[in-house]
Formats: structure tokens, C-alpha cells, sequence
């Protein structure tokens, strides 16, 4: 007959493993039910000296932990949100406090092109005068 | 609790709570489902009680920490028994803490160690063997003749 293994055994303890199994050899078998009885006693020798039975200590909450955290995170968008509306905010009053209102930026092309037909004014003169004293 | 019992020194259990205290705060975020929220937090202990004593430098073993006092409030037999989880490697002796003071099933332990089920199942055995050896030296565990 095989015999148990020892790490079967100590699985089977601790209510791990084929339990079926290794509960119907332990039965039949006297080698590895004497080693089973073994493992039990270190276990309850283990088990029976707590080492911290003379210390108290209080245990961390991990609920209220998790939601402090939940609220922090929570405040912290907010926040963010906020002063990224305020930059938005603050950059546009401060481009038309310096005289360039937003409708400005937008015609900036339009303004361009009155100045440049001007340009073109000046120079259509400036070649009649040439041309009268030149006699072209 | 855990680091008490991992350390058996109360100084350092209080030291290392309050870092997986920080440490738990910090990597919060990281933690994804809140129902393994338990094996994180031990997680986290465990990997600060192994590089705690891997940085003290003035480390002493366990069993030489212990003042004639506190050997005498204890009783012989525990002080023997934590003699003897104090001679096994950081994780037998964290394994065995789980399951036996913390009533932990292996699929937790291993989840806790980051490890599976069967590492879990060999290093309960091995740690097992470990603490019968050390306990027949100093006769607690009398185990039948096989």
C-alpha cells in the first residue's frame, strides 16, 4: 500500500487536500495514522501557546480607511476642476485687459487686409506722381 | 497583531504598523478589489517585517529578546514554542502565524505571501517539520514512536 506524504497529512489537518481520500487511508493505515496523530499535536501544542495573548493592539479599519481615502481623492478633482476653470477664466479677462478683445483675435485678418489695400493706395499714387514728372 | 506576533517585540510591531500604516495610505489606489483588502494589508506587512530585520542592524534573534520577565509571565511552553517560530525562515513563520493564530485558509496565505496554493501547502509542512524538531530538543512535543 502507498503511505500518505507528509505534506498530504499536513494539508489534510488544516482541512486542505482530498479529504475523502486521505480520511479513509488514515483509517486503514497505521503508519500514517500515527504520523496524522502526530501532526494534531503539534498543531494544538502551537495552537494553544498564543503568543500574543498578552498584548492588546488595535486593528486598523480598512472601511473607514478606504472611504477617508474615497473622499480625499473625491476633494482633490474638485479642486483641480476648479482652479483649471479659474486659469481658463483669468486668461481670457487678461487678453482683453490688454486691449485685445477676443472679437479682435477673431478679425485680425480682416484688419490686416484694410491695411494692406491702404499700402496699396499709397503706392498706385506714388507711381501717378512718377509718371507725370517723368513723362512715362 | 500579526507584526507582534512576527517579531515578538512590541517596539518594532508598533514601528512597523505605523509604516504599512503609510505605506497602506499611500497605494491605496492600487488596490483594486476591496474585498481582498485584508490579504493586501498583510501582504504589505509581511514584505516590511522581512525588510525590517534585513535593515536593522543591531537585529538579534527573537528568542534573545526575551527578558527573564517576560519568559516568566508567558510560561515555559510558550516561551519554548516562540523559541522555536523564532529559529523558522521570515515565511514558515509568517504562513504558520496566518493559519494558526489568524485562522487564514491556504488560498489566503498565498494570496497574502504572493505565492500559490501549493508553495503555500509545502512551506506549512516544511515549517511544521522545522518547529517538531526544535520542540523535541526542549521535550514540549512528545510524538509517538512510528
Amino acid at each position: 500500500m502507498k503511505h500518505l506524504s507528509r505534506a498530504d497529512i499536513s494539508s489534510y489537518i488544516d482541512g486542505e487536500g482530498k479529504l475523502l481520500y486521505i480520511k479513509q487511508h488514515i483509517q486503514t493505515c497505521e503508519r500514517c495514522s500515527a504520523l496524522y496523530k502526530e501532526m494534531c499535536e503539534i498543531k494544538e501544542t502551537i495552537k494553544s501557546n498564543d503568543l500574543s495573548s498578552d498584548v492588546t493592539c488595535p486593528e486598523l479599519n480598512l472601511s473607514s480607511f478606504t472611504h477617508i481615502k474615497n473622499e480625499e481623492n473625491r476633494i482633490s478633482k474638485t479642486v483641480f476642476a476648479f482652479s483649471l476653470f479659474v486659469f481658463f477664466l483669468f486668461s481670457i479677462l487678461l487678453g482683453t485687459s490688454n486691449g485685445k478683445s477676443i472679437s479682435n483675435i477673431f478679425n485680425r485678418k480682416k484688419v490686416l487686409s484694410r491695411n494692406e489695400f491702404a499700402e496699396m493706395q499709397t503706392f498706385n499714387e506714388a507711381r501717378n506722381v512718377q509718371q507725370y514728372f517723368l513723362g512715362d | 497583531m500579526i507584526a507582534y506576533r512576527f517579531t515578538q517585540n512590541y517596539d518594532d510591531a508598533s514601528d512597523i504598523r505605523q509604516e504599512v500604516f503609510v505605506r497602506a495610505w499611500k497605494n491605496i489606489s492600487h488596490l483594486k478589489d476591496e474585498s481582498k483588502a485584508g490579504s493586501w494589508i498583510i501582504s504589505i506587512t509581511y514584505n516590511y517585517c522581512k525588510n525590517f530585520y534585513r535593515n536593522k542592524k543591531d537585529f538579534t534573534p527573537l528568542s534573545e529578546n526575551y527578558s527573564g520577565e517576560t519568559k516568566e509571565i508567558r510560561g515555559n511552553e510558550s516561551s519554548m514554542v516562540a523559541d522555536a517560530l523564532a529559529l523558522l525562515p521570515a515565511n514558515q513563520r509568517m504562513a504558520i502565524i496566518l493559519l494558526e493564530y489568524e485562522n487564514k485558509s491556504y488560498k489566503e496565505i498565498a494570496e497574502s505571501l504572493n505565492t500559490n496554493i501549493s508553495s503555500v501547502k509545502s512551506l506549512i509542512f516544511r515549517a511544521r517539520g522545522n518547529l517538531r524538531n526544535s520542540l523535541d530538543k526542549t521535550k514540549i512535543h512528545k510524538h509517538p514512536e512510528v
